[in-house]
Order: C-alpha cells, then sequence, then structure tokens
C-alpha cells in the first residue's frame, strides 16, 4: 500500500486470518474520478466480521456493501486451495512449473511453497512478467519479494505513479 | 470298451480344454504384443517430440578492458559437448573497482567454479551455500582489500537456475522485453526500500552519491547469495545476456532488444560495436555472454 505520490490513497486492503482461513479483499479506488472518494470501510467490516461465513455469502455481502464500478478482489486461502473473485483489473498470478500463470476466478489447489501475487492495474504497469517471476522465485520472504518489485518500479518512476496496492503470498507447510 | 470309451471322452474334453487355453493364450499373447508396440512407438514419438522441443543455448561472448590498466573481469562457460546431461553453466564476474586484487579475485572465482562443474541443476541451494563458503574463504584470505561481482545461469532442458552477488546483470529478453531478472545489491534497493516503507517517492534514492556502493558481494564474509530456489521456464527465442556493469552503463538494459533479433553472435557484436561507439573516456571493463535458445538446433 503506497500513495504513489499521489494526495491520497485511494485503494484498500481488508483481510482477516483465524487459521487455516485467511480471506483477503483488495479494493481499487484510485481509478474512480477524483472528488467521489469511494469509501470501502463497509466492505472492510464484512471480511473482519465474516470469518467464519461461507466464501459466497461473504461474496453476496461485499457485493452490496461495496461502493459501485469499484474494482475488487476477493479470496480466500484455506490449508490446500485458494478461491478466488475477481472484479476489474486486480489479477492474481501464481508461480507454477517455472511460469507465472494468472490465477483463475474459482477454487484452485495449492502446494508448499507455492507464490501468489495480486495486485492493482498500477501495480502492474511498471514490471513485466518474467521481473515478477525472477523476484518470487529469488525470495526468502513476502516482504524480499515485494522489497525488490518496488525497487523495479521506484527505477522506472521513483514511485510516483499513483497508488501502488499489492499483496504477496508464500504457501508454507506445517510439515 | 465302455472304459475306454469313458475315458477316450475325458481325453477329448481335456484336450478341448488344453487347446481352448493355448487358443485364448494365444489371441492374448497377440493382443497384449500389439498393445505394447503400440506403445512403445507411442513412447518413441514423445521421446522424438521431446528431443525436437528441447531448446538448445547459442553461446558468444566478449570480453574487454576498456580505458582501464588491467582486466578485473573474468568469465566461464562450461563445455557444450556434455549439454544434455549436464546443462550449461555461465558466469561472468567482476572485480571491485579501486581496491587491490580484484582481478586475482575474479579469476579465483571463475576457476573455482570451473572445478565445481558439473554442478547438480537441482541443487541450488547447495550450489549457493557452496558460493557462500568460497565468498568466505576469499574473505580469509583477502580481509576486504578485494573482492568480485558474480552473476550465473545454469540452463538445462528447457529451464535455467540463476545466482549472483553484487552487481552484474542477469538481462532475459523476451517478446520485445528487456528484465534485469536478478536485484541488484548496492545501497540504492536499501534507501528505496527505507523510502517506500515510510510511504515516501524515492528520488532522493537516485541522487545519493552512495547510492552505487555495493552492499554484498564475493569476498565479503557470509554473503546473501541470490538464488532461484525453483528454475524459471524458457521458451523458443529467447535471449540471456550475463555482463558486468561496464556493458549495462553504456548499454542500459531496456536498450538491448534492438540488438536481440538474428544469433548470439550478431547480438554480442552488436552489443560491443554500441559500447565501442559510446566512447566513453573512463569505459570500465566490459564482459558479456549472450545466450540465444532455439528448438532444436544444435549449435
Amino acid at each position: 500500500m503506497h500513495n504513489g505520490g499521489a494526495d491520497n490513497y485511494a485503494d484498500n486492503i481488508f483481510h482477516n486470518y483465524i487459521g487455516p482461513l485467511l480471506t483477503v479483499l483488495i479494493c481499487c479506488g484510485s481509478n474512480i474520478p477524483e472528488g467521489e472518494n469511494p469509501s470501502f470501510d463497509a466492505a472492510g467490516s464484512v471480511i473482519s466480521a465474516g470469518i467464519k461465513k461461507a466464501f459466497d455469502d461473504i461474496s453476496d455481502a461485499v457485493s452490496k456493501s461495496i461502493p459501485a464500478d469499484s474494482e475488487y478482489l476477493l479470496m480466500r486461502i484455506s490449508d490446500k486451495a485458494v478461491k478466488i473473485e475477481r472484479h476489474g483489473s486486480i489479477i492474481p498470478y501464481i508461480v507454477k512449473g517455472g511460469e507465472l500463470r494468472v490465477l483463475p476466478n474459482g477454487v484452485f489447489g495449492l502446494e508448499n511453497d507455492d507464490r501468489i501475487i495480486c495486485g492493482s492495474k498500477n501495480f502492474y504497469d511498471n514490471l513485466s512478467v518474467p521481473a515478477i517471476l525472477a523476484d518470487a522465485v529469488t525470495a526468502m520472504s513476502c516482504e524480499e519479494w515485494m522489497d525488490n518489485l518496488i525497487c523495479r518500479i521506484s527505477d522506472s518512476n521513483m514511485l510516483s505513479c499513483g497508488n501502488l496496492t499489492a499483496v504477496n503470498f508464500i504457501v508454507r507447510s506445517d510439515d | 470298451m465302455d472304459d475306454i470309451g469313458l475315458l477316450s471322452t475325458r481325453v477329448k474334453i481335456i484336450a478341448a480344454a488344453a487347446l481352448f487355453a493355448v487358443v485364448i493364450t494365444i489371441v492374448c499373447f497377440l493382443a497384449f504384443y500389439r498393445y505394447y508396440r503400440r506403445k512403445g512407438s507411442e513412447i518413441a514419438d514423445s521421446l522424438e517430440r521431446e528431443r525436437d522441443e528441447l531448446l538448445y543455448p547459442e553461446v558468444a561472448y566478449f570480453s574487454e578492458i576498456g580505458k582501464r590498466e588491467s582486466q578485473q573481469d573474468a568469465f566461464y562457460i562450461s563445455p557444450m559437448e556434455n549439454y544434455r546431461r549436464n546443462g550449461i553453466v555461465l558466469l561472468v564476474t567482476d572485480g571491485m573497482g579501486g581496491l587491490k586484487y580484484g582481478d586475482e579475485i575474479s579469476s579465483e572465482i571463475a576457476e573455482s567454479i570451473e572445478n565445481m562443474y558439473p554442478l547438480s541443476f537441482h541443487a541450488a541451494e547447495m550450489i549457493s551455500d557452496e558460493l557462500r563458503r568460497m565468498s568466505n574463504s576469499i574473505y580469509e584470505k583477502y580481509r576486504l582489500q578485494g573482492g568480485a561481482t558474480l552473476a550465473m545461469v545454469h540452463i538445462s532442458g528447457n529451464y535455467m537456475n540463476f545466482y549472483s552477488s553484487g552487481d552484474s546483470d542477469i538481462i532475459l529478453i523476451r517478446g520485445g522485453e528487456a528484465t534485469r531478472l536478478n536485484p541488484r545489491q548496492n545501497y540504492l534497493s536499501t534507501l528505496v526500500g527505507k523510502l517506500s516503507k515510510s510511504g515516501r517517492t524515492t528520488y532522493e534514492a537516485y541522487v545519493d552519491k552512495k547510492s552505487r556502493a555495493l552492499i554484498d558481494f564475493m569476498g565479503n564474509s557470509n554473503p546473501k547469495i541470490i538464488y532461484t530456489t525453483r528454475p524459471i521456464r524458457l521458451t523458443d527465442d529467447d535471449v540471456v545476456v550475463i555482463c558486468s556493469d561496464g556493458v549495462t552503463d553504456a548499454v542500459p538494459c531496456k536498450s538491448m532488444v534492438q540488438f536481440s533479433d538474428g544469433s548470439a553472435k550478431r547480438c554480442a557484436q552488436q552489443i560491443k560495436r554500441s559500447i565501442i561507439m559510446k566512447k566513453h573516456p573512463r569505459q570500465d571493463n566490459y564482459t558479456g555472454i549472450v545466450i540465444k535458445l532455439s528448438r532444436g538446433i544444435i549449435n
């Protein structure tokens, strides 16, 4: 979450984790015309309150509470799978077979050490697919991966490119 | 007579059963034979297909002294004869300017890795540990009176692992876009990290005079070796350039795309020519290895 030199940070990220369920909502308001100031608070409270609810129920509640025309991505990671519902240009990627692939809407099985990143269009605009992939496979932690990506964006525009929003995950098995 | 007749019927039944069993066995044998023959040819076809789909690297390089007094870059390219079995290992190491022993250390690194060949493609963590140990022995010997960067790739099948320490570059040119794969271990990354975490833009980092100083390198004690925890898939027509910063200071990574059409040799020639054309009065040593991957062509 970085305002990228803009006056306001208009995107938002909400999450709720009660092992092994992690629910994440990424909202993108930076593409909504200035002055309209979308509020994602209501959608955020759905996430914080709904950890035990079924994914489809949370999805219904989020779609009702989120400002119209907002782009958002709802994701739930459980023990062995990730479920995704994407509205708009927030793209989820996963590293599989030495490649970076877009995660489809729906359920997708996960394995130990799988690496996932979800980001706004603005975040990806100055990153190539091989760059995201290379940083994913060389990083030992999510923080290191994100730091390296931020460095790449910074090399292009010194982080003066508007709101930057992304979340990344590395799946770790308990074994 | 009755007994014989009875026996004859039994024999007839046994003979018929035996005949039936033989026929069934023959039919089963023929069916299995046909099945496995078909399966065998399918396997042979798939092996043939796999061989056709395997990417082969074409390699070219240049290594020049520039305007410096000595050559502090070193490089290593493993033999191509064993490509199918061991893949190919290529590296550039750049002795740190301004310090004594840069040339000695870079040569030592290239030789030590040559002695490590063949490297296991599936043991990237072990190799990174080995590189760290190598750095520690350099540290013991030179006590920071010298150091070198390292950029190394290992290509096997259609996959690539890479290792790096310092600020030499590993660049992938794919689909008309050039990407530096390995993060540079310099002070700039630390400054950018600090500024971005405090929500600021990063202009200050780029005007800081110390931003290019290395924060890690071979010859440091226990350096962080960057390595791929899982290999990256390569595709037909990919170009990989491994180079010292003498190359990228003159020809920025993004502009290498214009040289990537044609063979590896042509690409290397064009990069080298472009550096010469810059006529930089203090041109650093410059070394580059260009690898062009193509399907089914043995070079």
